[in-house]
């Protein structure tokens, strides 16, 4: 009799505890995807064609130099490096104007610099010779240490190397517009002394340039950190 | 006397067990819907713009809250693997560190403005809840409707101000964050205010 008590009474406690339960409740769900593109915008904002002409003595003598020659600016999302290279050797004579002289005149005959300073070991933040296509090392788009950058550097950050923050330009005026200043020097004759490389390093033993009509085409390259 | 004291407990059970029965038919339900043109909303950052300005999807979800004879609370958060973040499907660069959830931001609204939380809010994980409607503590205050924090039995089709909730989202990722494929899973709970 007392273990029917005892089971009878453990249903009713069992019986009553239950109604703790019988809390209601529903549920609905939801699925937000965000896709986060990769995003590198170089933009220049001025002219791309800069243009040199050497009609007096002083000019030879002096050189020209052109402020704020080529402006640029970068929007990113990702952390970002910014390299500059002559994409040929020398540059493309169009037109010559006389029969002597060398017409062969290499890619380092332009000095440039840029507004923004780099930390890379090769760099431009001074008025420096630009590095001709052979030179900068940039192969099929791809630079090495001994490549000239504006921003950033060979290698990734993990792996030591530096790089520019994610960022726009209309944010980040200081680090992400770059102000471009080129200098051509001939002097007289013209030799462009301040070449890196020498006139004559074709095999072409005159040692100033050939009067006439010249271009060289200069490429700026925005890449993911590298 | 033996019999007399069975049976007392056999009709004391009887009774014990018809409670519970009545119970379960009795009038208190809280019934929960959700509509939207599509389950899952998704975010294209693909331009500057979009990571300088975000992107904001009004009326993404609509809730439709339909409850009998109870008060009731509703809290909403985020699900993940891996709590605080979102879920990863894949990345496209190193660089950049991985999202919070709390960079969804939510807004839940309706005619009566009978939220808790107004304005966008940025969403926190389900193990610590925003409460729409209500609060941890049970039982809450009773508010009937149109006033702010309406609690009180009702439903969408006969009170679509106080009962009817929709929902926009909004993210502004900025740039600190690693380029990827990302995903969360929202939970809204609808639950008895006991």
């Amino acid at each position: 009799m007392k273990k029917l008590v005892f089971l009878f009474a453990l249903v009713a406690i069992i019986a009553t505890s239950q109604k703790s339960y019988a809390q209601l409740s529903d549920q609905e769900y939801n699925y937000v995807t965000m896709d986060l593109r990769g995003i590198l915008n170089l933009t220049m904002t001025t002219n791309p064609q800069v243009d040199f002409v050497f009609k007096t003595i002083q000019e030879y003598r002096q050189g020209i130099t052109r402020f704020n020659a080529t402006k640029l600016e970068v929007d990113a999302t990702l952390a970002w490096d910014l390299f500059v290279y002559a994409n040929s050797d020398s540059w493309s004579q169009v037109e010559a104007y006389s029969t002597n002289g060398n017409s062969y005149l290499p890619a380092e005959v332009l000095e440039i610099e840029s507004s923004v300073t780099s930390t890379a070991p090769v760099n431009i933040n001074s008025f420096t010779s630009l590095l001709g296509l052979t030179n900068s090392t940039v192969a099929a788009g791809v630079p090495t240490a001994a490549t000239q950058f504006l921003a950033g550097q060979f290698g990734t950050i993990s792996g030591g190397g530096s790089a520019f923050a994610p960022g726009t330009a209309a944010d980040n005026p200081t680090t992400h517009k770059f102000r471009i200043d080129m200098r051509l020097k001939p002097s007289i004759p013209a030799t462009f002394p301040n070449s890196t490389v020498l006139l004559t390093a074709n095999g072409n033993n005159e040692a100033y340039a050939q009067a006439g009509y010249y271009y060289l085409e200069v490429v700026y390259s925005l890449v993911e950190d590298l | 006397m033996k019999y007399f004291f069975l049976t007392i407990l056999i009709s004391l059970n009887i009774f014990l067990f018809s409670m519970i029965g009545t119970s379960k038919v009795s009038a208190q339900t809280v019934e929960f819907g959700i509509t939207s043109l599509s389950s899952t909303i998704s975010f294209d950052f693909n331009t500057i713009e979009n990571y300088r300005t975000g992107i904001i999807k009004y009326n993404a979800f609509e809730l439709l809250v339909d409850v009998t004879g109870s008060q009731w609370d509703l809290y909403v958060g985020a699900t993940t693997t891996s709590t605080g973040y979102l879920d990863v499907t894949s990345t496209y660069s190193t660089s950049g560190v991985l999202p919070p959830v709390s960079i969804l931001q939510m807004q839940v609204r309706n005619a009566n403005n009978t939220s808790l939380v107004s304005g966008f809010s940025p969403i926190t994980d389900i193990a610590t809840p925003t409460y729409l409607i209500g609060s941890a503590a049970a039982p809450d205050l009773s508010v009937s409707c149109p006033n702010n924090g309406t609690n009180t039995a009702g439903n969408y089709l006969s009170s679509p101000g106080c009962y009817k909730f929709n929902v926009d989202l909004k993210i502004n990722p900025g740039f600190t964050y690693k380029s990827g494929l990302y995903s969360l899973r929202i939970d809204y709970i609808l639950i008895q205010d006991l």
